[in-house]
């Protein structure tokens, strides 16, 4: 059985979209991820906004902190895949490579997303690829907060 | 028998629960929820045996997400290999 790992990116808000979270392909041995959750919320003191959410895919991973992910099984072996969150520097995304594009949902709100027995968000195995969500809003500052799990 | 699907669920603490059953395009990935009633029109492939996203090139013509993957790592595989030799050092 696939090991299954997870990891919590942020990022503060901005008139420009910017990325909390990403999960790609290892920088040395590419793989797969397959995602199966995620989460995604508004930090601090929300009120009512409209957020624009984007989940998107990107050929290179950009410039991020390093995230360690956590494991749901604490027997497996570590995760392989390259996860940043914070991104200083935007990933490269494919244009119109959206999984999710500007989804407008109000600032209080949590998202809980789950995959289907059969189906996942998979990313190619090249070194780069990946998934990034983003989230824009013109004038509110907070942070928002992604979570997501994956299978590798 | 049906595509077995995901889950959606959106939690404003103003509002009750929404929650929608999703799925992933069997062609782009893309993330639908479902809304009863909502008269959007998708589209079911017969090749693939799952939903699609609706927009035009989904259902126009069947190139499976997994085959567009495996097209890509082909590419980089390709390019690969022509940059090195079978010893692995770069060619003159």
């Amino acid at each position: 059985m696939a090991a299954r790992y997870n990891a919590k990116g942020d990022q503060t808000l901005a008139a420009t979209i910017s990325t909390a979270l990403t999960v790609g392909s290892n920088a040395t041995t590419a793989q797969r991820n397959y995602i199966k959750r995620f989460a995604l919320w508004i930090a601090l003191t929300p009120s009512d906004s409209t957020i624009s959410w984007t989940i998107q895919r990107c050929t290179a991973l950009g410039t991020s902190s390093a995230v360690t992910p956590g494991l749901h099984e604490p027997a497996d072996r570590v995760a392989q895949a390259a996860v940043g969150k914070n991104h200083t520097v935007e990933p490269t995304y494919t244009a119109n490579a959206f999984i999710w594009e500007a989804v407008g949902i109000n600032a209080r709100a949590t998202i809980l997303w789950v995959a289907g027995p059969d189906e996942a968000i998979i990313h190619a195995a090249t070194v780069g690829a990946g998934i990034g969500w983003q989230a824009l809003h013109a004038s509110r500052t907070e942070d928002f907060g992604v979570q997501a799990s994956w299978e590798e | 028998m049906g595509q077995r699907l995901g889950y959606l669920a959106i939690d404003d603490p103003d509002k009750r629960l929404v929650e929608r059953d999703s799925y992933l395009c069997c062609h782009c990935q893309a993330l639908v929820t479902v809304q009863p009633g909502s008269g959007k029109q998708r589209s079911w492939c017969f090749r693939c045996g799952k939903n699609t996203c609706g927009a035009g090139p989904c259902v126009a013509r069947c190139i499976p997400f997994e085959a567009k993957m495996e097209a890509a790592e082909g590419r980089r595989r390709f390019w690969k290999q022509l940059e090195l030799g079978s010893d692995g050092k770069h060619r003159d």
